[in-house]
């Protein structure tokens, strides 16, 4: 793969977006998302001027309001600091192409001179958010926008993979969208710092937003709420209680406080050492997802020696039942038992 | 489409125009190609198409006006575009642009108008070529 036209080298690069080049942050981007020739050197030469940032997951299901309100938060931060974007929208898995259309809501930003948004495609990861997510955070961290608000795609029950890039989660709810057994379930809901009930203004937010604070507060019972998440559920006096919170985002109504929130869980994080702890998991989560990419990679090599396409056939025909065709198959690659 | 990254396309509705219908069905299309495209949605000034340009560091630029405002309009983007060293995105053109317009747009720098009738996949294929880079 070659480097994107129009960049010099990553040196330069780095050197343009520090100094707030958007043109250089855009190609920086572009480079780093593709895993061009020389992106390591370019992540590398950025490596010491991020970590300043605070990183935003805004999670939810789809038609929740989440870019309307990222719009909203960004034109507010962006009065008096540079804000990022990260909007990731999902890619077919039927043509590998995608339509990114979150910027439609953040026309009022558009041109504000503090706010970069730019979108991207899941292109193939699973989990609600891209792969290359964690390297575009660590650029526009780097650039100096701060916080980096990430939308993940419409999401809510599977797609929990944000919490373990951001320092901050939200999740946004809206009323209407099932009934109290849904807010029972598991999903974004129990490991979100702040969940927000957007389109207050409907009729029966106020009765939704109440029904989540009742399961949060099952969670605080049982030891689950999302302080545990954070390390210290033992320790409740450090813990942080989930917010619930109403907005109207196409209004504005309730942004000054869900910014106030944001700005208390950053306190919270750095006044309880979960800030250092979260830095650790964060640096293990990506080392993780990066191996495993590399594995899969490997393994499809090692299982098809092993003898994978007759194993296929023959549980495809019901001649052998999958797990043990797996462990057989395991024993294969590995020799030994590690299938069990 | 087979290439590793897929391209990045901007669909724009430049002007006071509502009518998107054409650019939804062009941003789907393209989708279905395999293209990844960022659609800024309607009414939309040179200024911020030109900004959404930068800000996404898209491959290719694909705007859809049926306005009849074209003469004013697509000329300031492209000079946006230069300012902001992307002269080197090209600039596609579709919806109503009547025959003696389309010097005129040729020469302030559209590579190419895609009028009513158009496929998607003629738009396509032009595209690939256009980005020398075939599936």
């Amino acid at each position: 793969m070659t480097a994107p036209a129009g960049s010099s080298n990553p040196e330069h690069l780095a050197e343009g977006l520090r100094d707030g080049d958007m043109r250089s942050l855009a190609r920086a981007l572009t480079w780093v998302e593709r895993r061009a020739d020389g992106f390591e050197t370019l992540l590398g030469a950025l490596l010491s001027h991020a970590g300043q940032a605070q990183l935003v997951g805004v999670s939810g299901p789809p038609g929740a309001g989440k870019s309307t309100l990222i719009g909203r938060l960004a034109e507010q931060y962006g009065a008096v600091q540079r804000v990022a974007v990260l909007s990731v929208d999902p890619t077919s898995v039927v043509s590998g192409g995608a339509l990114l259309g979150d910027r439609i809501r953040m026309t009022d930003v558009s041109l504000a001179d503090n706010v970069f948004v730019r979108s991207m495609a899941t292109r193939g990861t699973a989990g609600g958010l891209s792969l290359a997510c964690w390297d575009l955070a660590l650029v526009l961290d780097a650039a100096g926008y701060d916080p980096i608000l990430i939308e993940t795609v419409g999401a809510g029950q599977g797609e929990t993979e944000v919490r373990h890039l951001a320092d901050t989660t939200v999740q946004v709810e809206a009323p209407g969208l099932g009934d109290h057994v849904q807010a029972l379930k598991a999903g974004m809901l129990e490991v979100s710092d702040i969940v927000v009930v957007n389109k207050a203004d409907r009729p029966d937010s106020a009765r939704t937003a109440a029904r989540i604070r009742q399961t949060l507060a099952l969670g605080m019972e049982t030891g689950l709420a999302p302080h545990a998440f954070h390390g210290q559920a033992n320790d409740t006096g450090r813990g942080w209680v989930q917010p619930v919170l109403l907005t109207d985002a196409l209004a504005g109504t309730g942004i000054n406080e869900l910014q106030a929130r944001i700005a208390e869980h950053r306190d919270w994080l750095c006044a309880s050492g979960a800030r250092q702890d979260a830095e650790h998991r964060r640096a293990a989560r990506l080392l993780n997802l990066l191996v495993d990419q590399g594995w899969q990679a490997r393994r499809r090599f090692m299982l098809e020696a092993a003898g994978w396409d007759d194993v296929v056939e023959a549980v495809a025909d019901r001649q052998q039942e999958p797990h043990a065709a797996a462990r057989w198959l395991l024993q294969r690659v590995f020799g030994d038992g590690s299938g069990s | 489409m087979s290439r590793s990254t897929p391209f990045r396309i901007l669909v724009a509705k430049l002007g006071l125009d509502g009518h998107d219908r054409g650019a939804k069905v062009i941003a789907r299309g393209l989708r279905d190609r395999g293209f990844e495209v960022v659609y800024t949605g309607i009414r939309q000034t040179p200024a911020m198409v030109a900004r959404a340009a930068l800000q996404e560091d898209v491959d290719l630029l694909a705007i859809s006006i049926l306005s009849g405002a074209h003469n004013t309009l697509v000329p300031r983007v492209i000079n946006l575009l230069r300012e902001q060293g992307q002269a080197d995105v090209p600039v596609l053109l579709g919806g109503i642009i009547p025959e003696a317009d389309r010097p005129v747009m040729r020469a302030a720098g559209v590579a190419e108008i895609f009028g009513p009738g158009t496929t998607i996949g003629e738009t396509a294929d032009w595209i690939l070529a256009a980005l020398g880079r075939d599936e």
